[in-house]
């Protein structure tokens, strides 16, 4: 197969597992999804009674007393929901999205899919899965951390015109999707480790060995894997930048379903990468 | 899988319901609802000209329906205020200061904004010593509210028809001159004090009275060094001592000071190094002058 189409095929091939019969296939998404939920739905309620009692003086000492008050306990719920959210994917969603890989061996040895039994034979990978999703959290804020300090010196750029007003319009205006690219980088390199670990029962190390010895010769293959479902986020995307015109034609409570469709969309396309990556892994392994 | 579905649905579902109710008329609520109403009028307001009066008429209904529902509460008296603008913005006045009227109690910074309310109506109905004498109660009764305390400021940028502006302004300014320094005097060691002190600076700005201008945002600097004020403050000694009064003295004077009061403080190589350089200007007895831009100039 030419290395042009191998990448859309696994893709095709990754698709076409989702479907009703191998319906315990959708459970890491649907129970990820209910986790989500319930954390956000939590977080919407906190400034009132009666989690208020509880919650308001944290939330008052931190960031503010206008924070407990409508519109701007809504402007506040996204920055809440991301660190509890980095919680649920150190703890829970990462692991429960990487079951996908031994659910996709069973489509492929033509078994049933049968979560439980997943759930049990990946348990023994629990700790090496947290640690890969700390190292991937650790380079998401590395990036972080290097954006907010080259945004700080570009944002002394007092040019009007020329190459230095695009630099500064450049590090601004694209500060979202140039997270998005690097978001698609760092997935490629690490989308293996997960996989290895469930797949040939690999400690961390192994698997971080593993995977780049996956990934040479194969990158662009690799990239096209994850960059392609990513790309259905772009719409969210664009939604969250233009949250606050939107706010201002609905109500301040878009912010909450913006943060539901994210997390959904999100869900989707990570559990969808792990599974093509692993197809592009099982034929990898039969083809050699 | 649709069991399951349904399950973790009704899952959701009830918390969703469980606190709802819990927190169902509660102050949430009512900040939602005067929110959505006030968005409303927002939108209106936007539109003026192409807003038909039935839906100011449905407007003003909700207000009042919101002031039954939670009658008593704060939020009931925010909404009456709004409605009282929401008159005000028909140009029904007289109707719009019966509704301010109402909100006037104990809530002192409401009371400030409804009698700003009614000064306003007065003053949009072109009888400047009515609205004048509203402003004056506002002053004198409610001082230390954040709207009283900026209304002799306001009085300082009112137009006057006919008779000199001039006169007025300087006058206008004096008043506010005499406000500030009693609230200073009054509050002292308070975030009030700060704010009286920046505005006894600008007042003293305008009369180019340089040399109490340099004192007075010497005080803010001695008093208040925490916070951006005291970046603000030292420019403005800075801008003052270089180009109008000449007095490195009180510049050094003034960091001298602030060095021995403070000596702990992150502004104080910066400051030495202040002292330093008009040390210099002094030293060669330099003076730099304001040249006005071409454009001004023209």
């Amino acid at each position: 197969m030419s290395k042009i189409k191998l990448p859309f095929t696994v893709l095709r091939m990754a698709f076409s597992l989702f479907k009703f019969e191998n319906q315990q296939i959708f459970y890491p998404f649907i129970i990820i999804i209910f986790i989500n939920s319930l954390v956000l739905e939590i977080l919407y309620f906190l400034p009132r009674y009666p989690l208020s009692v509880f919650f308001a003086p944290i939330i008052r000492n931190l960031w503010g007393e206008e924070y407990l008050h409508f519109p701007m306990d809504l402007v506040l719920l996204p920055k809440l929901f991301f660190y509890a959210q980095m919680g649920i994917f150190l703890f829970l969603s990462s692991f429960l999205t990487v079951l996908i890989v031994d659910m996709v061996v069973d489509v492929n040895n033509e078994k049933k899919v049968n979560f439980k039994a997943s759930l049990q034979r990946s348990l023994g990978g629990y700790v090496y899965i947290f640690l890969y999703s700390f190292l991937s959290i650790f380079l998401f804020q590395v990036f972080n951390k290097f954006y907010s300090i080259l945004s700080h010196h570009v944002f002394k750029i007092h040019s009007t015109t020329g190459i230095y007003f695009w630099i500064k319009k450049f590090v601004f205006y694209a500060a979202p999707y140039n997270q998005f690219l690097y978001d698609i980088f760092v997935t490629t390199v690490l989308i293996y480790i997960p996989v290895l670990i469930i797949l040939e029962k690999r400690k961390f190390w192994g698997a971080l060995v593993g995977n780049f010895k996956v990934l040479f010769g194969s990158f662009w293959i690799t990239f096209i894997l994850v960059l392609v479902p990513t790309l259905f986020y772009l719409p969210v995307l664009l939604i969250r930048d233009n949250i606050g015109s939107l706010t201002e034609i609905t109500s301040p409570q878009i912010h909450v379903l913006v943060i539901a469709l994210s997390f959904i969309v999100t869900t989707g396309i990570n559990i969808f990468i792990i599974a093509a990556a692993t197809m592009y892994c099982l034929y990898k392994n039969e083809n050699l | 899988m649709n069991r399951l579905i349904l399950t973790l649905v009704s899952i959701l579902l009830f918390i969703y319901l469980f606190f709802s109710m819990l927190s169902f008329h509660g102050d949430y609520c009512a900040q939602r609802e005067l929110w959505g109403i006030n968005h409303e009028f927002g939108l209106i307001a936007l539109h003026q000209e192409s807003t038909p009066d039935y839906m100011i008429n449905q407007l003003a209904d909700r207000y009042q329906t919101f002031i039954k529902k939670y009658n008593g509460s704060i939020y009931a008296e925010q909404a009456e205020l709004m409605r009282g603008d929401l008159y005000s913005f028909r140009k029904d006045f007289t109707q719009a200061r019966l509704e301010y009227q109402k909100v006037i109690g104990p809530d002192k910074e409401l009371s400030a904004h409804a009698e700003f309310g009614i000064a306003k109506t007065y003053e949009l109905e072109g009888h400047w010593d009515k609205a004048l004498a509203t402003y004056k109660v506002i002053i004198q009764n409610y001082p230390v509210t954040s709207l009283g305390f900026s209304i002799p400021m306001y009085l300082t940028g009112h137009l006057v028809p006919s008779g000199d502006q001039k006169a007025y302004v300087d006058e206008a300014y004096g008043v506010a001159l005499a406000f500030y320094q009693k609230i200073a005097l009054q509050y002292p060691k308070s975030e009030l004090e700060y704010s009286a002190l920046r505005m006894i600076a600008i007042c003293q700005l305008y009369q180019n009275n340089w040399s109490a201008t340099i004192t007075t945002l010497g005080e803010i600097v001695l008093k208040h060094p925490g916070g951006k004020g005291l970046q603000e403050a030292v420019s403005g000694i800075n801008i003052l001592c270089v180009t109008k009064s000449h007095n490195y003295d009180a510049a050094i004077s003034i960091y001298e000071q602030f060095i021995q009061k403070y000596p702990e403080h992150p502004a104080v190589g910066l400051l030495k190094k202040m002292i330093k350089d008009f040390k210099f200007l002094k030293s060669k007895n330099l003076i730099i002058q304001m040249v006005p831009s071409q454009r001004a100039a023209k």
